[in-house]
């Protein structure tokens, strides 16, 4: 059924995908290989839903879309860190998978055909912008670092600024040395693609 | 006034881009172009600069090119406008930033990747830059014209800027779609709508 959230989450947001660097998803383009094998993780640096408070908590939603996001058909999963009490659980998964009206998660599982469930995993953390790591155990990991000119090898730093953008309104753009999932009924691998370190605010009506 | 032999130059202007890529243009992020190859076109009109004692005033230039795999990997085909307003010293001028003999960021770098120059083209510019709705038409041999990116659900303008600083044509930028963007010179023609764009304030010196 579909329920209402109260809530106001802040934090980081880790993305990940098979497209090539920029990801021209970004850009309303159509995906560099015609399908979106990706991954985002939100982790909670301040917030609350519906009175529980969410604050230090990372989630992430894994999916694979046979065409560009936006055409559905997804299957997806959500890992969730196991630290997270029943509470806290229960407002995630409210939240994320049962709430149509919260941005960008209601857009995302709106999107999916095949929801293979909530996994509860220990999940660890480096943040260090373009070059932060999460690994969500036995099920996703991503390492990011920044892209690299392809004369110099320099690096190669860009931002978009969004403002109408619906995951995050400000995004550092990269690429990957890791990129896995491992879950249950949902696999793939793509190191060395678009990446993405980005600051998310989301906020109910 | 001359370093290293070189005569020093700088210049402020309006830029407008566009190309065959895909929306976002993957190059302006060091991946392959949509199509394997680019055709695109660039437009500067100079607000404000010199080439030593030369004024570069309200003049303006122009290229377009093909080149058959990424722009790093070379083998280029390029055809450069020049404004037909310059005189014979700004023309001389033009001709040496753009041909990248003045050295400098951007010319010096892009004309080492073009294999094929054709005869320069002196011709007339009209600018119309209106923010993400600008145009460029260049004699009757160019133009190139952008709108904003839509949202493929809800049909509504999108808001995207790129800031990159170690772009060296731009260091930021509107993210655009095109509406035109071709040309028809000898020994290039292309036409190219509803492709990547940027438009963007610009900065350069040698």
């Amino acid at each position: 059924m579909p329920e209402k959230s109260a809530y106001h989450l802040k934090g980081i947001l880790l993305g990940a995908c098979n497209c090539d660097w920029g990801c021209p998803c970004n850009f309303e383009a159509r995906p560099t290989n015609g399908f979106c094998d990706g991954g985002y993780v939100w982790h909670v640096q301040e917030g609350q839903c519906d009175g529980v408070s969410l604050t230090g908590l990372t989630f992430g939603w894994f999916g694979h879309a046979p065409g560009a996001v936006h055409e559905g058909n997804i299957t997806s999963l959500l890992g969730v860190d196991d630290r997270a009490t029943p509470q806290q659980r229960q407002a995630i998964e409210k939240l994320v998978v049962k709430t149509p009206d919260a941005v960008p998660f209601g857009i995302f599982m709106s999107l999916t055909s095949n929801f293979l469930g909530v996994r509860y995993t220990r999940v660890e953390t480096k943040f260090d912008g373009v070059r932060s790591r999460i690994r969500f155990d036995g099920i996703y990991e991503v390492e990011l670092t920044p892209m690299k000119n392809p004369v110099t090898g320099e690096d190669e730093p860009a931002t978009l600024i969004k403002p109408k953008g619906f995951t995050s309104k400000h995004q550092e753009l990269c690429t990957t040395n890791k990129m896995r999932l491992a879950g249950q009924g949902l696999a793939f691998e793509h190191p060395n693609k678009y990446g993405e370190y980005s600051l998310f605010e989301y906020k109910s009506a | 006034m001359s370093t290293n032999g070189k005569v020093k130059w700088s210049f402020e202007a309006d830029y407008l881009q566009a190309c065959n890529c895909d929306f976002g243009c993957p190059c302006e992020f060091s991946a392959p172009p949509t199509k394997g190859f680019c055709e695109g076109v660039g437009a500067w009109r100079i607000n404000r600069g010199s080439y030593g004692s030369v004024s570069l005033n309200g003049l303006a230039l122009a290229f377009a090119a093909h080149w058959p795999k990424a722009i790093h990997e070379g083998n280029g085909t390029v055809c450069l406008f020049f404004d037909e307003r310059s005189n014979a010293q700004q023309r001389d001028a033009l001709l040496q930033i753009a041909s990248g003999k003045a050295g400098g960021l951007p010319y010096e770098l892009i004309a080492a990747t073009f294999s094929t120059i054709l005869e320069p083209r002196f011709v007339s510019f009209q600018f119309d830059f209106n923010g993400r709705d600008s145009r460029v038409q260049i004699g009757n041999q160019l133009v190139a014209s952008t709108t904003s990116i839509k949202n493929p659900v809800s049909g509504e303008p999108e808001s995207v800027h790129v800031n990159h600083a170690t772009g060296f044509i731009f260091k930021e930028a509107e993210v655009l779609a095109s509406k035109d963007c071709r040309v028809d010179v000898e020994g290039l023609k292309f036409s190219w709508p509803q492709k990547s764009a940027f438009v963007a304030q610009v900065k350069y010196n040698n």
